[in-house]
């Protein structure tokens, strides 16, 4: 008779390696699988390969565009210890030999910069002392590489230009060296240049696309408009001296000339001038992989729905929890690593294409870039490997548990029936604390913090809220299809279905519906950042910039980097008959503390005509700016340097360190970086700058638009080119630079739309391959294929129409916090919310729309398949 | 000493809930299965006859009482001890074959020996043998879906034998078939009896089938209502 129990206990199993084990699973049920279903397999790789493409472009072209200003800037002044520089201000030219003669100092350079029109297109020219210390001249533009003929005259003949061997061949037609005439149009107007020497092609003669040329010091000087200024001053220590004593006596020395560093911390600075947009970029991205996670999330999901019979049958034969989790993983690990290396790849095109575009708003915008390289490291595709990676795995956590918890007796059974997920209390509760934490991260970014906590409060924020709207989609769903399943029309009955069919199990469809909302949100959100930044903007401008006509050199927005007008064309334009008033503007970059600001030059008589929106003020501000006593401070330059009205700020000039008492604090949406507004005269005094970059002249009563700007095209056009812009057009072209400047983010959006196109595809691939007995069934029984057809479109658009409705519950907070506080605390802008609600509302039926577009594919597989091969399948 | 019985049941029961109704699907059922002894269990649908063999292969745990599997106690055992136990020492035939379609008839056979961490040399040897051993040699590099169904239940009966296991829990496996395969599968169970001394737990409605077993219970309303009927 045998015992029951055993008296001794029985030898312990072996246990095999779960990784052994998952590989097994893996060849044996995932890649059969895989093969099986191709297009599900290929829609997941494109999702996982489109959302790391978009990150890594962004990456991409972000350090493209930093290393372009990066290599210029480090091309004329990397190989000096120190310079001097203030902004595009410039330095006196006479703190030279005050600098060569400190102890210490072994070689200094005067250098001058900036751009001139030709023909040919713009020219950068580059000024240097060509008689004077060789030895940082050497390192800048080598002798060997400079071939001038006969370099006294050069020197001496005030016209002579050295052209690179490249554009020399475009601008002289292909005979350089023959004393070519160049026309150029600089700042201070047209001039005539003689090409009398020629640059190799390296250093700074490849810069620009090598359309460099290379001038005497005083020709820089003026053709450029700098007299007795130069754009900076680099300094070469002697071997070792004690640099931090040389480095205080310089400092001493140029106090309230200019700022003295070591050129490499200037590029922090740099950085700093394009933070904003990095800012925005870095969002971006973020969102890209979060629409990426929950394609991955949903395709894991429906893989494991797919093969839970597998699944069950590997757990009854002994595979362990673990590696049938590990399996799963595993397959998502394939999809991320594959994903991730070809969505490298992608990136690299796709950064290549929206470099131009990205550098090109910037140098409208901020300051001219170097040509921008798209370059790839190895570091890069680790870094992309790396986020596919975990964002594959992240996503396919979920759905690797519940292949590890299936209930294989449940599985097993002849009878089985879908793999269905309760929307239990304890997922509810889940999504509750995620929208709690989102709603207390989002609250601390109102308490005064760093700018990096905040926006780890908002990033923090976001994820939670994204993570909590997705636990709760499914409630969303069914609340929005419950009225649906009440319909009783014919028409009625394959929506019906759909909405039984999602209603019965909504939470199936929460990694579509978090890729939807994901997508579509982050259309909004920078619909409205763009919306509300240009809307800020133009309505300033109608304000602050009222104007008749702008005159300015090129049609450019008058920004530091837009070239200028000479002061002379102020009398021009005065003289013509219509013109009551042509009141100049300059705007220029300087340096306050080390930190990159607009300055800008008005005449008091355009503040008392056009005052700008003015936050606070000193009662008698106006006669103080007018005296050159008191500066006017932007709002957000204020914000940042925590300035007061009444407040005084020293700021350096070629003519010295001058402080100023802010007299009030304006609204100005000229720069990000902020503006500080002198009046005309005193800037010019003081920065010996009389350059303008813009004429705003307003009309006579009475006196025609059109005619006056015929007159001016004809009378100051014909001195030197100019463009005439009407109110209308300068709007106009200030919203088109908004516009560019946001180029990326609107590639990115579609991107991001196709992403959430896949997810939905993939969703009903998977429905259609589940539910074939279900469909065989409706087929034999009750619906005709363009019925059945018609379910799976309803299905589609109601998923769709979920997916609109989070994402307008998910992106209008988003925004908004983005909008009213991270502009605020990158840039100090202060921007008026605007919610683009004709989108959002119309986001719904155009995911549902987009979402039965994209039905099209799996439900004509659905329909096309023979009802016994639908109904006899086990 | 005595070996353990290769099953046994001590007043097991099985209840669940079906919305607000509970259901007793094996109602405080003891039984004991002697080593190489081949019984059937019979009943009609929904009698818990399933339930049973779930309980026994560790699929399913049971609300009171307690399973012992060649002399241990199952409810002792966690998850990854449960399976690793399924994985050695008890082979389980399903009535709908659940052969892997993507691989061959060898590869599905020496999947739970993959499991265990045997090589792949060693676990298509053994795989190789229990193909042999029900018949199925020259079939081992066919895909399930060129079988027919007789021979995908033998491809399922080799997968379970493959293990040596202690016990066979066969769950219907002749639902699918025609009567004459169905004779050949049962003819097969019947030999890893004999042969190989392997215990055999039969659930069937198929009196038929029934008959192949050296012992038969019935089971009604999660009872075991005749518990003795020796062949």
């Amino acid at each position: 008779m045998p015992t029951i129990a055993a008296s001794v206990s029985p030898t312990a199993p072996s246990r095999p390696p779960v990784a052994r084990a998952a590989l097994w699973l893996l060849r044996d049920v995932t890649l059969p699988s895989l093969r099986r279903h191709r297009l599900r397999a290929l829609l997941t790789l494109v999702g996982v390969t489109l959302g790391v493409q978009l990150v890594l472009t962004i990456q991409l072209v972000s350090r493209a565009t930093f290393r372009s200003f990066e290599q210029v800037f480090a091309t004329i002044a990397g190989s000096a210890d120190l310079s001097v520089t203030n902004g595009d201000v410039g330095v006196p030219e006479a703190l030279v030999e005050p600098i060569a003669a400190v102890p210490g100092v072994a070689s200094v350079s005067a250098l001058v910069r900036g751009t001139v029109a030709t023909e040919f297109g713009t020219l950068t020219v580059f000024g240097v002392d060509l008689l004077g210390d060789q030895e940082l001249r050497e390192r800048q533009f080598a002798r060997r590489h400079v071939h001038i003929g006969d370099e006294l005259r050069f020197v001496n003949a005030v016209d002579s230009i050295a052209l690179s061997t490249s554009f020399a061949g475009i601008a002289t037609d292909g005979a350089p060296g023959t004393e070519a005439v160049l026309d150029v149009t600089g700042p201070s107007g047209p001039s005539r240049l003689v090409v009398r020497g020629a640059l190799d092609p390296v250093g700074p003669a490849t810069l620009f696309g090598g359309a460099v040329g290379l001038v005497d010091l005083p020709t820089a000087q003026r053709l450029l408009a700098r007299r007795d200024r130069v754009d900076e001053i680099d300094v070469l220590l002697a071997p070792g001296v004690d640099g931090d004593a040389v480095r205080a006596r310089l400092a001493a020395l140029v106090a309230g000339s200019g700022t003295l560093a070591d050129p490499r911390e200037r590029l922090s600075g740099i950085a700093g001038l394009l933070g904003g947009l990095r800012t925005i970029f870095a969002i971006t991205s973020i969102l890209g992989v979060t629409v990426g996670a929950f394609l991955v999330h949903h395709a894991m999901r429906s893989a494991v729905l797919q093969r839970r019979r597998a699944l069950a049958v590997a757990r009854a034969l002994g595979y362990r929890r673990s590696a049938v989790a590990a399996a799963v993983l595993a397959e998502a690990a394939l999809f991320g690593v594959v994903g991730s290396l070809l969505g490298a790849a992608l990136a690299v095109v796709a950064a290549r294409l929206a470099i131009d575009v990205v550098t090109g708003a910037v140098s409208v915008i901020w300051t001219r870039a170097g040509d921008a390289a798209i370059a790839v490291d190895a570091a890069d595709l680790g870094m992309a490997v790396a986020l596919g990676l975990a964002c594959a795995l992240v996503a396919a956590l979920g759905p690797a548990t519940a292949a590890a918890r299936l209930d294989v007796v449940e599985q097993l059974r002849s009878t089985s029936s879908r793999l269905r997920t309760p929307l239990g209390g304890r997922a509810i509760a889940f999504g509750v604390g995620a929208c709690v934490v989102a709603c207390l991260a989002f609250a601390s970014t109102a308490l005064w913090q760093p700018l990096a906590a905040d926006l780890a409060a908002i990033g923090v924020g976001s994820t939670a809220m994204t993570i909590g709207y997705a636990a709760l989609a499914p409630l969303l769903l069914r609340a929005i299809v419950a009225p649906l399943r009440r319909l009783r029309t014919r028409w009625g009955v394959p929506v019906v279905l759909a909405a039984e069919h999602l209603a019965r199990d909504p939470v199936r469809c929460r990694g579509t519906l978090g890729a939807l909302m994901a997508a579509f949100a982050f259309v909004l959100c920078v619909s409205a950042f763009v919306r509300s930044l240009s809307g800020t903007i133009l309505g300033w401008m109608d304000q602050a910039l009222a104007a008749d006509l702008f005159v300015g050199a090129t049609p450019d927005l008058p920004l530091p980097s837009a070239p200028t007008l000479p002061p002379e064309v102020e009398a021009e334009l005065v003289a013509i008959p219509g013109v009551a008033d042509a009141p100049p503007t300059r705007i220029t970059l300087a340096e306050l503390d080390g930190t990159m600001i607009g300055l800008k030059a008005t005449r008091v008589r355009q503040l008392r005509t056009w005052p700008f929106p003015v936050v606070a003020q000193h009662p008698d501000y106006l006669q103080a700016y007018e005296r050159g006593d008191a500066v006017l401070v932007s709002d957000n330059l204020a914000f940042r340097f925590g300035f007061r009205v009444g407040d005084r700020v020293a700021l350096d000039s070629p003519t010295g360190r001058h402080e100023f008492v802010i007299g009030a604090i304006i609204v100005d949406y000229t720069i990000d970086v902020g503006t500080l507004t002198v009046e005309t005269d005193t800037y010019r005094r003081l920065w010996r700058d009389s350059q303008v970059s813009t004429y705003l002249v307003h009309l006579a009563p009475g006196a025609s638009a059109a005619d006056v700007r015929a007159r001016i095209a004809r009378d100051v056009g014909g001195r030197r080119p100019v463009s005439v812009l009407t109110a209308a057009e300068f709007k106009r072209t200030t919203a088109e630079a908004i516009d560019a400047a946001f180029v990326l983010t609107y590639a990115i959006q579609l991107v991001a739309a196709c992403v959430a196109g896949i997810g939905v595809v993939n969703f009903l691939l998977v429905e259609i391959v589940d539910r074939r007995r279900e469909i065989g069934l409706l087929r034999t029984v009750a619906l005709d294929r363009r019925q059945l057809a018609s379910t799976f479109a309803a299905e589609a658009a109601l998923l769709g129409l979920a997916g609109g409705v989070l994402a307008i519950v998910w992106g209008w907070p988003i925004a908004y916090i983005i909008v009213t506080h991270s502009a605020r605390m990158v840039s100090g802008w202060r921007l008026v919310f605007d919610f683009p609600w004709g989108m959002a509302l119309a986001t719904p039926a155009v995911v549902a729309a987009t979402a039965a577009l994209a039905a099209v594919v799996p439900v004509r597989a659905a329909t096309r398949a023979s009802l016994s091969s639908l109904v006899g399948v086990e | 000493m005595t070996p353990p019985a290769a099953v046994a049941l001590v007043d097991v029961a099985k209840r669940y809930r079906q919305g607000m109704r509970e259901v007793v699907a094996v109602n405080h059922v003891s039984l004991t299965i002697a080593r190489g002894e081949f019984v059937a269990l019979m009943g009609p649908s929904g009698s818990g006859k399933s339930t049973l063999l779930h309980l026994i292969a560790g699929l399913d745990t049971p609300s009171a009482g307690e399973v012992f599997l060649d002399g241990m106690a199952l409810s002792q055992l966690g998850d990854d001890a449960l399976t690793d136990l399924r994985r050695t020492r008890i082979g389980v035939v399903f009535q709908l074959f659940n052969l892997l379609p993507s691989i061959d008839a060898l590869e599905n056979v020496a999947l739970p020996l993959r499991a265990s961490g045997v090589g792949s040399a060693g676990a298509h040897e053994r795989a190789r043998r229990a193909l042999a051993t029900v018949g199925l040699a020259a079939r081992a590099s066919h895909l399930p879906e060129e079988l027919s169904g007789g021979e995908m239940q033998r491809v399922s009966i080799a997968r379970a034998l493959a293990i040596d296991p202690v016990v066979i829990l066969a769950d219907e496996p002749t639902g699918s078939l025609d009567s004459e395969t169905g004779r050949e599968v049962l003819a097969t169970l019947r030999r890893c009896v004999v042969d190989a001394g392997v215990t055999v737990v039969l659930v069937t409605h198929d009196a038929a089938a029934a008959a192949h077993a050296d012992r038969t219970l019935h089971m009604r309303d999660g009872l075991l209502v005749d518990g003795n009927r020796q062949r």
